[in-house]
């Protein structure tokens, strides 16, 4: 399969998230994406630029999240890289999915949904910027 | 996203159709909190138009569960798409949720 790339910048504004589902379906069909897989990317992406654009501390209207998107040979890679405030997404605990619905915290299932929907994730804190690395096999 | 509201034998029912995003939720989180105002301890959530549905969406979900299970209520999902499906799956939601696969069903 030949590499399928594109980026887009996003700045701090939860009517970016119509953006991004533009960006994501564009990205798709270029790539030949499933409807599964895009499912996932949209979810993964919707979720990290909304933690971003909420905690991230960025002002509103700035420049918040770039995100990049490929695809080569079967393996889709999805990068954010933004300037908020220094976070780990990875580090936080897995919420406990087996409480029962009285118990259960509302939220935090954001970053659940992206561990589970990729096979491998990477954070590094580079040049004041988090960067967050996922990567997932497509379906055939 | 678009939300329908009906009764079927005086269980609350709220059709959606449509994405249930960071954009919708506080749509559809609205239309709850005028549910559970009105007194409503019976809803079902017609799932059988959500094309896609994130955190956000799920909060929702769960936050009905508990408001109606608070007062007594009952709370179900019926007909699941398979996007909705994954994510009930993976957060848990299928085993903690009422999850029906015909409206008739979770209002019985």
């Amino acid at each position: 399969m030949l590499l399928v790339k594109t980026s887009a910048d996003f700045v701090s504004d939860r009517s970016e998230l119509e953006k991004l589902e533009g960006f994501t379906a564009d990205f798709a069909l270029k790539a030949g994406l499933s409807d599964k897989d895009l499912f996932a990317l949209q979810i993964i992406v919707e979720e990290l630029v909304t933690n971003v654009i909420d905690y991230g501390g960025v002002a509103a209207g700035e420049h918040a999240v770039r995100v990049d998107l490929s695809a080569e040979g079967g393996e889709l890679l999805i990068r954010l890289t933004d300037r908020g405030a220094e976070y780990n997404p990875l580090l936080r605990e897995d919420p406990d999915t087996t409480l029962p619905a009285e118990q259960r915290p509302i939220g935090g299932l954001g970053v659940h949904f992206c561990k589970k929907l990729t096979d491998a994730q990477e954070y590094a804190r580079a040049d004041g910027c988090n960067v967050l690395t996922l990567r997932k096999k497509l379906s055939a | 996203m678009q939300i329908s509201e009906s009764e079927v034998g005086g269980v609350t029912v709220l059709g959606l159709s449509g994405r249930l995003d960071g954009l919708a939720a506080p749509e559809l989180e609205k239309k709850l909190a005028e549910v559970v105002a009105g007194g409503k301890d019976r809803l079902v959530f017609d799932c059988a138009g959500v094309e896609y549905a994130s955190s956000a969406g799920l909060r929702v979900f769960l936050l009905a569960a508990k408001q109606l299970k608070t007062r007594g209520g009952r709370c179900g999902f019926a007909a699941l798409t398979a996007p909705l499906r994954e994510v009930f799956s993976v957060s848990g939601f299928l085993d903690i949720l009422e999850v029906h696969d015909t409206v008739a069903q979770a209002a019985a």
